[in-house]
């Protein structure tokens, strides 16, 4: 019998984390509610992002609300639009919490945020050249995670949708191309709206999801990051029982004899 | 009168005494050192550095830190 024990732990590079989703810290409406919201999230793993210090006011800073005991942080390249300037966010992350984990993401468009695969392959290969753990942000193509796993990569992330669109799934045949060959954990990340749309990622396989919009903006963060937390337990738990297979055609689940009535 | 230069912090304009530190500087801004990264024409400087970092005419500076993102 498969037990729900805290045995079927996240592993990313050696590290283990019993929750499946990592959150965003980003469109909070104060510190507080963000805090909450990972507080009812149950999330280990969250990202922040890398900004110029508004000299205007240098202490206004939302992480004071974040218990670094409590979570690991991972630092984005956000901004970056091309290989050079991601691993220059990269090294400054860690010059400023010495932080080795990194999200990778090369987005030179900000119309469609969509990642740029070539510079991101190239980013990586520096990044896990010089000791960081790269969890590179990738459009759903199964030849490019192929690629940065190659390259040491330490997941994959592929989008399910657009940054912010939380149109879900939109890339379920792709991603589950990349679930079947991967060798690292599969996190899908961006576009996810609902926790239905969690639930269905982990169905699939994935390893976990990130979530950051759909959470922040909701009219009670508080209650929508608990609700995730629960999709993707929920998709878990299904993921990991086996699904009953897909019938073209209806199939009786009572018996189909014994009926009150004379036979046809 | 104390003689000034000018250099360029995130981008701003801001004259500062012709003999200063970046640790001065930083002091002066009253910038948190926990969880910031500086960068003096585009190289990384440590905290232990600050106080032997001068600052010289036309310097830029970017000071950074972590905030809110996805």
């Amino acid at each position: 019998m498969v037990s729900e024990s805290a045995s079927d732990s996240l592993i990313i590079a050696g590290q283990a984390f019993s929750s499946r989703l990592l959150m965003g810290t980003g469109k909070f409406s104060s510190p507080a509610v963000m805090a909450a919201a990972l507080e009812a999230s149950g999330s280990e793993l969250v990202t922040v992002a890398l900004r110029r210090v508004d000299l205007h006011d240098p202490n206004d800073s939302v992480l004071a609300a974040l218990d670094c005991s409590r979570y690991r942080l991972l630092p984005n390249t956000s901004g970056a639009r091309n290989a050079r300037e991601a691993v220059r966010l990269a090294q400054l992350a860690r010059a400023a919490g010495g932080h080795t984990w990194i999200k990778l993401e090369v987005t030179p468009d900000p119309d469609h945020l969509l990642p740029d695969p070539i510079e991101t392959l190239e980013a990586a290969r520096i990044l896990v050249a010089e000791g960081f753990t790269v969890l590179p942000y990738i459009n759903a193509d199964p030849v490019l995670a192929r690629r940065l796993e190659d390259v040491g990569c330490a997941t994959v992330m592929p989008l399910g949708a657009p940054i912010g669109t939380s149109r879900g799934l939109k890339t379920r045949d792709q991603i589950a191309l990349i679930i079947a060959q991967a060798r690292v954990p599969v996190v899908v990340d961006a576009g996810l709206g609902l926790p239905s749309h969690a639930a269905e990622a982990m169905e699939l396989g994935a390893s976990a999801v990130l979530v950051n919009t759909a959470v922040a903006v909701a009219e009670d963060p508080q209650r929508m990051a608990r609700a995730f937390r629960l999709g993707v337990e929920a998709g878990r738990q299904g993921f990991l029982a086996g699904a009953a297979p897909e019938n073209p055609r209806a199939q009786a689940s009572s018996p189909l004899t014994g009926f009150l009535r004379d036979s046809p | 009168m104390t003689q000034t230069v000018v250099i360029q912090v995130n981008g701003e304009q801001l004259s500062v005494p012709a003999n200063g530190t970046l640790q001065e500087l930083m002091d002066h801004l009253g910038v948190p050192r926990s969880g910031t990264a500086v960068e003096v024409e585009g190289q990384i400087v440590s905290e232990a550095l600050f106080a032997r970092t001068p600052l010289r005419e036309g310097l830029a500076i970017e000071i950074v830190r972590m905030v809110g993102g996805g």
